[in-house]
């Protein structure tokens, strides 16, 4: 499929249309055989080929029809790239290489046979999903579609339930509705701030405009720091549906994504989600029948660093160089030309549908509540490392050593980095030493003692700072 | 200097009609896909078209890492110097591409083909130390591999 093309479907008009069509997706997908291959991350080291193969033998094999060959965002086992996931066994392939791949479709695919080199860690017991540590430890939720769905098809995110709560929110529940469950849940922004954004967008409603704005942050810097890139690369659709539903909130008039140049997959994808939408009626004019319309633009950076603070981001949204300015008055009360504006990080979005579906108070509960009642909600979050090649031929892999494993993985906020780490490969035991957090707020640090993972450990500016004008 | 066709910033600038001052960057970035650089000559004539003043588009054109004002090199080498490819040594890939290309960061080959820069972090880091040539990515460089990295772009 191409990236421009966008397919032409039914226009969905209202919640039930919606419904209906998921239903429909669901049915004819039941059942079918799927190989799924990262085509993000995994892109540096060969993906590209190896989905090639995969399509080009399905062909020759004559199983066209039979075996979809699916491009999907990342499987988080970084390590083992390219990566591919072989439905509806669940079985998960790592170092693929093109000239095994006739093997992997006649015995794997077809047959649902384990080939143990793939395997993680080389071992036929750890084949499918759940007998793998590294997932049976990991609870997604707002990564639950990444790796399952095409991105650049919204089809496969409509059956994956997306926009469903979209639907819910605009047609049954009033915007300040959403804004109470929204701080019921105790969400605080994901970019590492850690403001809570029910309370944010609270402010914003209080302040009068003749618009508002919704801004996407999805300027991710920090080194090391990925997440918000999995998540717009694997399942835009999702990030596209929480911005739609807070936009509501706030009464927005208008959203961007401010997006950094640096992720060329990233601002594709995003660009092909929102023409799809628009499409079929879920951007635009009158969404899902309910009389609200949103549009949102993308935004590409253009290399500098600062824009992904606040104000920043607002200057370059402007058209200006993007030079922050002093806080208060906060871009909720003062914001993009003037109006009030809130900007959210691409994850808390993400988070937004999960908080509709299930309510406020159910997703507080995913959090840590007995740790530190206000950091509900599950961050999801880069682990870096590489394979422990030991090899003393070469600085760079003696430099590789300490790092066992690379990987995107998601727990509830809250969980000990310790036990984060714990399920490593086979090999010799390791000892954590450093965690650097992906976040800006966390820095390279020693972890301490009892290993907890708290994003929001830091004292924060007080709040009432913001209610000043 | 020789002169600059201004005929491709027209079609972009009636492609993107009506531009205001807010759209300056995308715009911008739309002139630079077009010519590789931003020529003086068609900044001059997109602030005379827009109205945009001219020191306004040359301030951007500084202010942003983006933008170039030289002529760049065909293929863009970024090397990432994050925390994870620092770690990793992108300095001995750093040095692997200077001794391929005999170019440093901000520097273009003599035949233009190449032209290197660092950035702060592609968001790659599991794939330690990364290069991208234009948008490619290429992850777990070996400093053997460069060159072959770099044949595959004329």
């Amino acid at each position: 499929m191409t990236d421009t093309m966008v397919e032409s479907g039914p226009t969905i008009s209202s919640p039930e249309d919606l419904a209906s069509l998921r239903d429909q997706l669901a049915a004819a997908a039941e059942g079918r055989r799927r190989v799924l291959v990262c085509s993000t991350g995994c892109l540096a080291i060969g993906a590209r080929e190896v989905e090639a193969t995969f399509r080009s033998e399905v062909a020759a094999a004559g199983l066209i029809g039979e075996v979809d060959v699916v491009q999907t965002g990342c499987h988080g086992l970084c390590a083992m790239a390219p990566v591919a996931v072989i439905e509806p066994y669940d079985i998960v392939y790592g170092r693929n290489r093109v000239k095994y791949i006739p093997d992997v479709i006649s015995q794997t695919v077809m047959n649902g046979d384990v080939i143990r080199r793939f395997c993680y860690g080389r071992d036929a017991a750890m084949a499918h999903v759940e007998d793998i540590p590294f997932y049976a430890h990991q609870t997604k939720r707002v990564l639950r579609n990444v790796g399952r769905v095409d991105p650049q098809r919204i089809d496969d995110a409509i059956q994956r339930g997306v926009y469903a709560a979209a639907g819910k929110a605009l047609t049954t529940m009033a915007p300040d509705e959403i804004v109470e469950e929204v701080k019921a849940s105790a969400l605080r922004g994901r970019g590492g701030g850690g403001f809570p954004a029910g309370l944010k967008w609270e402010i914003c409603k209080q302040n009068p405009g003749n618009d508002r704005y919704l801004i996407c942050n999805a300027d991710e810097g920090d080194p090391g720091a990925f997440m918000d890139r999995a998540l717009l690369e694997g399942d835009p659709h999702s990030v596209l549906e929480g911005m739609i539903i807070s936009a509501y909130a706030i009464e927005a008039t208008k959203g961007f994504i401010y997006v950094r140049a640096e992720y060329p997959i990233a601002v594709r994808h995003i660009r092909k989600a929102i023409d799809e939408a628009r499409e079929r009626g879920l951007l635009g004019d009158n969404i899902l029948g309910s009389g609200y319309s949103l549009d949102i633009e993308v935004r590409e950076g253009a290399g500098a660093f600062v824009c992904g603070e606040e104000t920043a981001m607002i200057a370059s949204l402007e058209g200006e160089r993007g030079m922050a300015r002093p806080k208060p008055p906060y871009p909720a009360v003062r914001g993009y030309h003037g109006e009030p504006t809130i900007i959210n990080n691409v994850e808390t979005f993400a988070n937004v549908p999960l908080i509709i579906d299930e309510g406020g108070g159910d997703h507080r509960l995913q959090g840590h509540q007995d740790l530190r009642p206000r950091r509900p909600g599950q961050q999801h979050r880069p682990r870096r490392g590489a394979d422990g090649g030991d090899d003393p031929r070469h600085r760079l892999r003696r430099r590789r050593r300490n790092a066992p494993q690379s990987r995107v993985q998601s727990r509830p906020d809250g969980r000990p980095i310790r036990r984060m780490c714990a399920r490593l490969p086979p090999g010799p035991p390791h000892r954590l030493r450093l965690a650097q957090g992906g976040r800006g707020d966390h820095g390279l640090r020693r972890h301490d003692r009892d290993g907890q993972h708290d994003v929001h450990r830091r004292h924060r500016p007080l709040l009432h700072r913001l209610l000043r004008r | 200097m020789t002169a600059v066709d201004l005929g491709p910033a027209r079609a972009v600038l009636e492609d993107m009609a009506p531009v205001d001052h807010g759209l300056a960057i995308p715009l911008l970035q739309n002139i630079q896909d077009t010519y590789g650089y931003l020529p003086r000559e068609v900044l001059l004539d997109l602030s005379s078209e827009t109205g945009i003043p001219a020191s306004h588009l040359f301030g951007l054109a500084t202010f942003y890492a983006q933008f170039y004002l030289e002529e760049h090199g065909r293929h863009t080498v970024r090397v990432c110097r994050g925390t994870a490819c620092h770690v990793r040594g992108r300095k001995i890939i750093q040095e692997a591409i200077d001794d391929e290309l005999g170019i440093g960061p901000g520097e273009t080959t003599e035949d233009r083909r190449f032209s290197l820069e660092t950035v702060a972090c592609v968001g790659t880091c599991f794939l330690a130390p990364v290069v991208m040539v234009d948008h490619d990515y290429f992850g777990n460089v070996d400093p053997k591999k460069v060159g072959e990295i770099m044949s595959g772009y004329e």
